[in-house]
């Protein structure tokens, strides 16, 4: 027996020490706050810029309402397979209907808020972000309906984005106010089958906006946009024939519809068109 | 409760060895290679001590001195008659085997030499008038079975340890050093398995045998090489080795971390009736027989089984029968043939997410889908035959299995559906995966051993072989959430899987004290696997109708939906250990050797030579088998190294096991076990670091500290109606530690007692047991992955989160046993 013990302990003694050497599975995950907001600009001044058509717009209100957030380690060019994608017991993120065809999302802002892309000033997620201690290439924004309503709901009744100011050329001036919702309206006109075919849950997500950054403890994602985009191409003249704003009598709707007397104007098609690019209009930083 | 048998005569148990040295050739002895066998026949009284020797079967002065002298040194459980200890008479066979080696095939924790009684012999044991004039006469042969390869070769006798609770015969595992057992997926749902650092999931990484026949499944959708064990039960379970790693030429596919090898028998003789009744709503109904005229691998066992589970979504129904008859095949031979029946259905829980456990949106015990669970049957047939004549043995096996496997899970919730061009519009329909695997598969294993006498010492060369082939008929779809009504196809194979294998395996003694075993394996396998629907997914869509869920059409036109891929490979595996030793009760032994895992049917493609999942083990130990307090005590301590160059990890998403990059594990394991005659003690310890080769990130999901006790204490407690009130007390304690999770996280140790007692009188024995006596509230598994069960809203969260399988809760079992006499 006095053989034994020493034989037992020995070897355990050593081996102790190397079981209980700190490893890793990698990619550390952690908590971090999110906010968005506008353009980093004085708010004393009006919220004006010029557009390809010569329109001086300038912005009273534009209320976003987004979520959720999720950052992808595959840059929005990307598309080749990680090590990950090919070989990780993780599952990989990227199966949903509205996610990028490759990569893998490493974190997510699960909320949504309402800001005003008018102001500089950052309002934060009510809810914090989860993210893994990995390099991000790109963000996606989500621009889903309230978490109660099954994304997948083709009419609803939350604004992506609530507009409304002046746009100004040569002497002529035209008000508008409107909501751009993201329902079926701007659903392709294609077939089951159809290689263009979109889901509906596809239209409401921005995917592909660039950033890079590898998040650390400690850190917060801040995301800003610029409306510019929104109206780059817009030209207010086709405004004319839209009716009048029930909310200001002064102002033209925007309108966003598939069937009745006004079809979708040109400006809501730039909007819409504008708040799903994946570039120029967001700009992704992570502050340590 | 009571189960209504009429006892009809005397319940008879016979004697069997407690303590008894392995017989020792005699100095001055020839030595020419051939065995020495001498029979003799002892009286042992009711105190287990031998009285008489005589001898009946001479080899010569030298071997029947040094028989009787061998003998002499044991020590019996004396045989009882309902429960009282009785004198009787027993045959032993004492097999002299030429010098120079450790002693073959003994491990340091298995009891002393075969005790087992083989065939009973002379007047029936009941016809005695009177339990102090009984006598009873049973062969016991003292030949050592197949040889050790190191000291992570165990050999678990249960013996009194049978008392401490265990559920079934993989429980029976845990006694082995390193085992951690959990099973996430209901009563009905196979083990899953850890070993070594090895996540061997239901068995892809642990070759299983029963009687000497594999029964991993090779080309089972849920996991190539699942291993299902519900069907065999626990109580006809002699014993169980574990090999640690692919150290033996006999070891074949699926032994990576290394192989299980079940005995099966039925050491009591007559009938018996137990039914169990406890916590759940849990009711087991189990007969067993063994017929006074057989051994112990005559029997029958029939159990059925039902459960409510120990929270929403655990029922679970089975039956399970099993027969053995074992014959003689001429004097020195034996065949035996085994029957096998099994189904069972039973409801899975699933994993539950911890935020929503946290945010009270399920319960500890809850599900989220409660389709989820599975059906399983077996059905099988084994014939063995086994002689031994001279310095020539051989054994030869076949088996027929008819199996039957479907499994429904859901670890995803409503994430993996996306809407896809040539799909109408849906909504995420859920994530229920329902495999299906049928299969047939007939085996053949054979092999001679021949040995021969040079240098003083013995040795012996053996050739063997093993053939199988399975015809699996595989289907994976997606069923619609809380439904049965699957909405997608996402594998549908026809496989028909071929494995050859050849060994040699040498057991040299070049110098005293210096055994080398091993030798080569080969292994040939072919895949024929007929793919039913190659085209799930259509990049560039178009010709078919909407909603297709296996094409007709590719990039250049027509094509049939499906295609048949069949390609060969093999492989050379080499395997060697080195015993030094016996030094006073010390043996050394070094240990090395590859192992292989065929490519699950899937990844079959046409022509492409077959890569295999190749692992190499080392593995330096030591093993004492000596005496403390008058009991056996066995110690062994063991290193190890094993390289898997291509591993398998369970991918949530799929639902099923898929290739990963190479991995090693390092680590230490250590047992101790002794054997008095009142108490039966043993522990084990293993500590083991895996990582992935590439980054030497941990492997994920693989304890690394498992411990394991188990302690019984059995005797008898007093006198009543001049019948001896015998009870056993038995504890088994479990501790896994904190597991690595993905994204840098641990999970929760584990620390659980069971505990168990049993209370017996003439024929009638009562039992309680408790599982997780201090009712600890526990995860049995727990996982880091992606999810959405839309329990929050319709947000779809993107990112791992922890999820769990919540481990059973305290519960209580009480057993009434009828130990009947065979009317025969």
């Amino acid at each position: 027996m006095s053989r034994i013990i020493p034989l037992a302990l020995a070897p355990l003694a050593s081996v102790l020490a190397l079981v209980a050497c700190v490893g890793s599975t990698g990619a550390e995950k952690f908590e971090f706050d999110a906010a968005m907001g506008g353009v980093d600009r004085s708010p004393e001044v009006p919220y004006s810029f010029t557009n390809e058509y010569g329109w001086t717009v300038t912005l009273s209100q534009a209320d976003v309402t987004v979520g959720p957030l999720y950052l992808n380690t595959v840059s929005p060019l990307g598309g080749a397979a990680s090590f990950w994608r090919r070989w990780s017991p993780i599952r990989e993120a990227h199966a949903h209907q509205s996610h990028l065809g490759e990569g893998r999302i490493v974190g997510e802002v699960l909320g949504q808020i309402r800001f005003s892309a008018l102001s500089p000033e950052l309002v934060r997620f009510p809810v914090r972000g989860v993210v893994s201690e990995e390099e991000v290439r790109s963000a996606e924004l989500w621009f889903y309906p309230p978490s109660e309503v099954p994304p997948e709901t083709t009419k609803i009744g939350s604004a992506a984005i609530e507009v409304a100011g002046v746009a100004e050329r040569e002497g002529e001036q035209v008000r508008f106010r409107g909501k751009l919702v993201l329902d079926d309206v701007w659903l392709p006109n294609a077939q089951v089958g159809d290689r263009d075919n979109t889901p509906i849950t596809a239209i409401r997500q921005v995917r592909g906006v660039p950033a890079s950054f590898l998040p650390s403890p400690g850190g917060r994602l801040e995301i800003r946009m610029d409306l510019a985009p929104l109206f780059s191409s817009a030209d207010f003249s086709n405004l004319a024939q839209n009716p009048m704003s029930l909310e200001d009598p002064q102002s033209r709707a925007l309108v966003q519809s598939k069937s009745g007397k006004f079809a979708t104007d040109q400006v809501m098609r730039v909007m819409y068109q504008g708040l799903r690019a994946s570039r120029g209009t967001y700009t992704i930083q992570w502050r340590p | 409760m009571l189960l209504a048998v009429e006892a009809r005569a005397h319940h008879d148990v016979p004697p069997a060895v407690v303590k008894g040295p392995a017989p020792v050739y005699p100095e001055g002895a020839p030595a020419d290679g051939e065995a020495r066998r001498v029979l003799l026949r002892l009286t042992i009284d009711a105190a287990g001590q031998v009285q008489e020797a005589e001898v009946v079967q001479s080899a010569g002065a030298l071997f029947d001195q040094a028989a009787v002298a061998t003998v002499r040194g044991w020590v019996f459980r004396a045989a009882t008659r309902d429960g009282q200890p009785i004198r009787s008479r027993v045959k032993i066979e004492l097999i002299f085997e030429p010098p120079g080696g450790v002693a073959a095939g003994k491990t340091a924790l298995a009891p002393p030499q075969a005790p087992a009684p083989l065939m009973p012999e002379g007047p029936s044991p009941h016809a005695a008038p009177s339990a102090e004039a009984a006598q009873e006469e049973v062969t016991i042969q003292a030949q050592s079975r197949m040889s050790t390869r190191g000291a992570g070769d165990v050999e678990v006798h249960l013996g009194k340890l049978r008392a401490v609770p265990r559920q079934d015969a993989a429980s029976i595992l845990k006694l082995a050093p390193g085992i951690f057992l959990t099973n996430a997926g209901g009563a009905g749902h196979p083990y899953q398995i850890y070993l070594r650092g090895f996540d061997a999931r239901e068995g892809q990484d642990l070759e299983f045998k029963v009687e000497g026949v594999p029964i991993n499944e090779v080309g089972n959708i849920h996991g190539n090489g699942l291993v299902d064990t519900h069907y065999i039960l626990p109580e006809l379970v002699r014993s169980l080795r574990v090999v640690e790693g692919p150290f033996a030429p006999q070891q074949g596919n699926f032994a990576v971390a290394g192989s299980a090898l079940y005995d099966l028998g039925l050491e009591q003789r007559g009938l018996s009736a137990s039914y169990m009744t406890g916590s759940f709503g849990t009711q087991r109904a189990l007969l067993l027989w063994g017929p006074s005229w057989g051994g112990p691998k005559t029997f029958g066992g029939v159990e059925v089984f039902s459960t409510d589970g120990f929270g929403a979504n655990r029922s679970a129904r089975r039956m399970t029968a099993m027969a053995g008859y074992e014959g003689r095949l001429g004097e020195t031979g034996r065949w035996q043939v085994l029957a096998t029946s099994y189904a069972t259905h039973y409801a899975q829980a699933g994993v539950l997410r911890v935020d929503d456990l946290k945010a009270g949106r399920v319960d500890f015990y809850g599900t989220y889908d409660p389709q989820q669970g599975g059906d399983s049957t077996r059905h099988g047939l084994v014939f063995r035959m086994e002689q031994s004549k001279g310095g020539f043995s051989w054994e030869q096996s076949g088996a027929l299995t008819l199996r039957d496997f479907r499994i429904r899970q859901n670890f995803t919730g409503y994430l993996e559906d996306p809407q896809r061009p040539w799909q109408s519009e849906h909504p995420q329909r859920g994530d229920l995966i329902d495999q299906r695997s049928k299969t047939l598969t007939l085996q053949a294993l054979g092999s001679g051993r021949k040995s021969w006498g040079a240098l003083g010492r013995k040795h012996s060369l053996e050739l063997g072989y093993s053939a199988r082939i399975d015809d699996v008929d595989s289907l994976q779809q997606r069923n619609r959430a809380g439904t049965v009504v699957p909405y997608r196809r996402d594998l549908d194979l026809a496989s028909v899987l071929t494995n050859v294998g050849l060994h040699a395996d040498a057991e040299l003694r070049p110098l005293p004290k210096v055994t080398v075993r091993g030798g080569v394996r080969s292994d040939l396998f072919h895949y024929r696997v007929q793919n039913r629907c190659v085209l799930t997914a259509q990049a560039g869509f178009g010709g078919d109708e909407p909603d297709t869920e296996c094409f007709d059409n590719d990039r250049t036109g027509y094509r049939s939906v499906d295609q048949t891929s069949s390609t060969a490979s093999d492989t050379l595996q080499p395997r060697a250990s080195l015993l030094l030793g016996p030094f006073g009760g010390v043996t050394f032994s070094l240990a090395r050797g590859t192992g292989v895992r065929s490519l699950d049917p899937q990844y079959i493609n046409q022509g492409l030579e077959t890569p295999f999942a190749v692992a190499t083990a080392t593995e330096g130990g030591v093993a004492y088998t000596g005496e403390l307090a008058g009991g056996e005590l066995s110690a062994r301590s063991m290193f190890f190294r094993t390289s898997v160059d291509r591993d398998l990890f369970f991918n949530q998403t799929e639902g099923r096991n898929t290739l990963a990059e190479g991995t090693s594990r390092t680590g230490w394991a250590g047992m101790v076990r002794l054997i008095t005659e009142h108490l039966d003690v043993a522990a084990n310890l293993t500590l083991v670091r895996a990582i992935f080769e590439d980054t030497k990130l941990l492997i994920p999901y693989a304890p690394s500290v498992v411990g394991r006790v188990d302690a019984v204490l059995a005797g008898a407690l007093a006198e009543v109606g001049g019948k001896a009130l015998r009870g056993t007390l038995g504890a088994g304690f479990s501790y896994v530690g904190p597991r690595p999770l993905p994204f840098d996280e641990r999970s929760q140790s584990i620390a659980l007692v069971d505990a168990a007692a049993t209370i017996r009188w003439g024929w009638v024995q009562l039992g309680v047991a408790s599982t997780n006596l201090l009712d600890r509230r526990y995860r049995l598994g727990e996982f880091n992955y992606t999810s959405s069960f839309r329990t929050a809203g319709f947000l779809p969260t993107q990112v791992a989160a922890r999820h769990f399988n919540a481990g059973e809760p305290r519960a209580i079992y009480g057993t009434l046993t009828l130990s009947l006499e065979d009317p025969s």
